[in-house]
C-alpha cells in the first residue's frame, strides 16, 4: 500500500514531468523507493516521521530533479513512437519495391517467401526497433505491421499497385 | 556558483562511474557510498543524481535492471559497461594530470611568493 506521504513528495516531482506514461511510471517508482529508504534512514536516526519527511524532501530537491528528469527524458516516447509508426511503412514500400515485379504485381506467397531480400526486409522490420526502442512492444508492433501489409499485398495477387 | 561547487558537478560521473566499477548500486545507495567515504565533502542534491544516471545510461555507459527488494517495491541497480568502464579510464587520467598540473603550478606559484 503506497505511504500517502510519499505519493504527496511524488506528486512535486511529478507536477514537473509530462512524459510518455510508462517512462513517467518507471521514474516514479524509482525515486518512490528512494524517498522511502531516505525517510527510514532518517527515522532510524531518531526523527520522527513529519521531520524524517521533510528532511527526506529537502536533501532530495524535489522541484529541481522534477525539472531536470522532465529536461532529460522529454522527446524519447514521442521520437519512439513516430520512428516506430514509420519504419514498418518504410519496410513495406521496401518490400514492393524489392520484392514485385515491375509492373505493380504481386508475387506467389512461395515465391516471395524464397526471396532473401524479403528476410531481410522482414528481420529489419523486427530488430531496428527492437535493439533500438526501451520498450520492445513497439518492435512488436512494428512487425506485426509489416507481416499484416506482406499478406495483403500476397493476398491481392492480381491486383496491380 | 562557488568553486567548491563547479568542482563536485563536474566530478558526478567519474565518481558514479567507479563506484558502479566495483558492484551494481541502486540510486540511494550511490548516495550513501558517495557521502560516507568523502566524510561528507561529496554530498549532493539527491535528486540530482538520477537525471545524471539516466544521461549516462542513454549514452552506453551505464546498464539498469529492476531488482526486488522486498513485498512489492522494487529498486532499479545500475551497472557499469565496457564503454563505461573505458570512460573511467580515461577520465581517471584526466583529473590525474589535471591534479598533477594543478599542484606543480601551485608549488611553483608557493615559491615564488615566499622567494618575493
Amino acid at each position: 500500500m503506497p505511504d500517502p506521504d510519499i505519493e504527496q513528495l511524488l506528486a512535486r516531482i511529478q507536477a514537473h514531468l509530462s512524459l510518455d506514461r510508462e517512462i513517467e511510471h518507471d521514474l516514479l517508482e524509482e525515486i518512490r523507493s528512494h524517498l522511502e529508504d531516505a525517510a527510514a534512514a532518517a527515522q532510524a536516526q531518531g526523527s520522527d516521521k513529519t521531520a524524517a519527511l521533510a528532511e527526506t524532501a529537502a536533501h532530495f530537491g524535489l522541484e529541481e530533479a522534477g525539472a531536470e528528469l522532465q529536461g532529460v527524458h522529454a522527446g524519447w516516447g514521442t521520437a519512439d513512437a513516430v520512428i516506430a509508426a514509420g519504419l514498418p511503412v518504410l519496410c513495406a514500400l521496401a518490400l514492393r519495391w524489392l520484392v514485385f515485379t515491375p509492373n505493380g504485381t504481386a508475387l506467389g506467397w512461395q515465391q516471395v517467401l524464397v526471396r532473401p531480400a524479403f528476410w531481410v526486409v522482414a528481420l529489419a522490420a523486427l530488430l531496428v526497433p527492437l535493439l533500438k526502442f526501451e520498450r520492445w512492444r513497439y518492435a512488436l508492433v512494428s512487425w506485426g505491421f509489416f507481416w499484416m501489409m506482406t499478406i495483403v499485398f500476397a493476398l491481392g495477387s492480381a491486383v496491380r499497385w | 556558483m562557488p568553486l567548491q561547487d563547479q568542482i563536485r558537478k563536474g566530478s558526478t560521473e567519474i565518481l558514479i562511474l567507479s563506484l558502479l566499477a566495483e558492484e551494481p548500486m541502486y540510486g540511494y545507495q550511490i548516495t550513501q557510498e558517495l557521502r560516507q567515504r568523502s566524510g561528507g565533502y561529496f554530498e549532493m542534491k539527491e535528486g540530482l543524481l538520477y537525471p545524471t544516471l539516466h544521461r549516462m545510461t542513454q549514452a552506453g555507459w551505464l546498464t539498469s535492471e529492476w531488482r526486488p527488494a522486498g513485498g512489492a517495491r522494487r529498486r532499479k541497480y545500475y551497472a557499469i559497461t565496457e564503454a563505461g568502464g573505458r570512460v573511467l579510464s580515461e577520465q581517471t587520467a584526466e583529473w590525474q594530470t589535471f591534479a598533477q598540473k594543478l599542484f606543480h603550478l601551485l608549488g611553483a606559484s608557493a615559491k615564488a611568493g615566499n622567494t618575493a
